[in-house]
């Protein structure tokens, strides 16, 4: 933060004349310092976890069933699926990833199948290597067998109808969905809702969200989808980060109230004066860029 | 947007060339490194390429032509640059997409696996669609290899829809005829799944439930006339307005779904942020690969 300041203030004195404009700070620097000030904390939220302190994660039904719903598929013999979305290989994807290889490294414990399915052909390629490493890791290479990574179609809703047919077809005991989701998303949970496979979805999608609750046993949802390897591993680095995407957030919540205090004082004063302090407040995050 | 250079002619060829050669001695490089060597590469490319597209969003555009430079090096034309490098890679792991799926298909074939010929389906599908897409467009992918068009049988050339020929027609049939038309079959199928996954929702069994339930009548009757016809008494201009069913559902659309959809978007943008940090700066480590989750 210091060294952005000291930047910024280099800017102002020795660079571009627009650098001392008032209206371009506000219209340029000040969203790009507020995302630096959140990235801020949430490193600092990581450093503390990382150095010891103490962390407190709460709990999330539909993580805590993943446990649950692999021990399922075991006692029933049957295979697992896991559908990693519609999405490229993109932070939401490797989220989504992530979940998927907790569930293979316990599903290999207990030699249950995993079937991982996914529509764009980048992530294929990660998702295969990653799994196989997993397997091997675990001391069971022979086990791995690459037909259970499936990259299906980039097609949409050839991706769908085939995830449909695999899942009839060998009659998922549980059925996970993490990534991103569009119109297939409730196409493919009701198929496994019909073969009575247990269901986990997650997707930061929000059209998609009430689908997935209709449909799904357990649904996560917001930034709950984010906290899953941290709830997962309970590691320092991945908790850390947790605490700091929640001061941030209390961060937020106290500038909509000020927010609310400042546009509603605004409202009673009847003020109209542009240069009034609190509407030069209220007016600060308008058409930042 | 940044060029370099722009080969023709032999000069593509040899650029091509020498690409190809230089990727495949890169790769054997590294194949040969240990794996903490690898691993720490990872780790620094990962690195320098996070902190270009950190630089590219942090450095404030000029006003003017909304670019971002650094001592005269335009980073938003580098952005694209780097957009397209990007595709070429992603398209070679289209092959790998494409090999896993004869594999998987292959070997249902191979061993007569149950329901086998549906495999043998997706190969006929695939060679068919492949051999009419590239004939179609042959002119397309041959022009940058120079194959002359003279000479050529007129039923290889005569591509153009206006003929009626044989490529076009087939390729048309398979596409529009059949392709899109399997895919609006799948989508249509979502308003019966719609159906059946309300019907399990709106069954009271928890208080999440009744109030789910609620909700979704409000709306529901505040978009059809027998709705609106049940609140047609109360005064559109009166103190009451607010209680006509179509003002309400529209109110609990804007007053209520829209600050919490709002609000779960807000945390989705921080866990981005803290998910893009913790992959930049490598913090993920044993996540994906060499360790336990």
């Amino acid at each position: 933060m210091s060294v952005a300041g000291a930047l910024l203030g280099f800017a102002y004195l020795r660079g571009p004349a627009y650098f001392q404009d008032l209206n371009y700070l506000k219209t340029y620097v000040f969203g790009r310092g507020v995302v630096l000030l959140l990235g801020t904390m949430i490193l600092a939220a990581i450093l503390h976890a990382r150095s010891g302190g103490p962390t407190f994660i709460r709990r999330i039904p539909g993580l805590t069933a993943i446990d649950e719903t692999v021990g399922r598929a075991t006692e029933m013999g049957r295979p697992i699926t896991f559908s990693l979305g519609i999405g490229q290989l993109d932070v939401l994807t490797l989220q989504a990833l992530a979940v998927a290889l907790h569930v293979v490294r316990l599903a290999i414990r207990f030699g249950t199948r995993v079937i991982l399915m996914m529509r764009n052909p980048t992530l294929y390629a990660v998702a295969d290597e990653a799994v196989n490493e997993a397997y091997t890791a675990a001391g069971r290479p022979e086990s791995f067998n690459r037909e259970d990574v499936r990259f299906l179609s980039n097609q949409q809703f050839a991706y769908a109808s085939a995830m449909v047919g695999i899942i009839s077809r060998e009659r998922s005991a549980s059925n996970y969905m993490f990534g991103q989701f569009a119109a297939e998303a409730l196409i493919v949970a009701e198929a496994a809702n019909q073969v009575g496979a247990v269901q986990v979805a997650g997707t930061p999608t929000t059209t998609q969200i009430p689908f997935f609750i209709a449909a799904c046993d357990y649904t996560i949802i917001g930034d709950e989808y984010y906290a899953a390897t941290a709830y997962l591993t309970r590691e320092p680095v991945l908790s850390g980060s947790l605490v700091g995407q929640d001061r941030a957030k209390m961060l937020f919540l106290a500038t909509a109230i000020l927010g609310v205090i400042a546009v509603t004082v605004l409202t009673l004063m009847n003020a109209t004066d542009n240069a009034h302090t609190i509407k030069l407040f209220a007016d600060l995050f308008k058409g930042a860029k | 947007m940044v060029t370099f250079w722009i080969a023709k002619g032999p000069a593509l060829y040899a650029a091509m060339a020498s690409a190809f050669v230089a990727a495949v001695a890169m790769l054997f490089v590294v194949h040969q490194t240990n794996p903490q060597f690898k691993r720490r590469l990872t780790v620094l490319l990962t690195f320098l390429g996070g902190l270009f597209y950190f630089m590219e969003f942090f450095v404030p555009p000029n006003p003017d032509t909304k670019e971002t430079a650094i001592l005269g090096w335009s980073l938003t034309s580098t952005v694209k640059l780097i957009g397209n490098a990007t595709q070429v890679i992603g398209g070679f792991t289209f092959i790998l997409g494409i090999y896993n799926l004869l594999n998987v298909h292959g070997r249902n074939v191979g061993r007569r696996r149950r329901d086998w010929q549906y495999s043998l389906l997706f190969f006929l599908g695939f060679a068919v669609m492949a051999l009419f897409a590239f004939w179609r467009d042959w002119n397309v992918w041959t022009r940058p290899f120079g194959v002359p068009e003279v000479g050529l049988p007129s039923w290889i050339r005569d591509t153009n829809a206006e003929h009626r020929a044989l490529p076009h027609d087939v390729y048309t049939f398979l596409f529009e005829g059949l392709w899109r038309n399997m895919e609006a079959t799948m989508f249509s199928i979502l308003a019966f799944y719609i159906v059946s996954a309300a019907y399990r929702a709106f069954r009271i069994r928890s208080g999440e439930a009744a109030v789910l339930m609620v909700v979704a009548m409000i709306l529901m009757m505040g978009q059809v006339p027998l709705g609106m016809a049940l609140t047609n008494g109360i005064s559109v201009d009166g103190p009451f307005a607010i209680l006509r069913i179509e003002n309400f559902s529209q109110w609990v659309l804007t007053a209520l779904n829209g600050p919490e959809q709002r609000a779960i978007g807000f945390g989705l943008g921080l866990g981005l942020l803290a998910m893009s940090l913790r992959i930049w700066l490598s913090l993920e480590r044993g996540t994906y690969f060499g360790g336990n989750a």
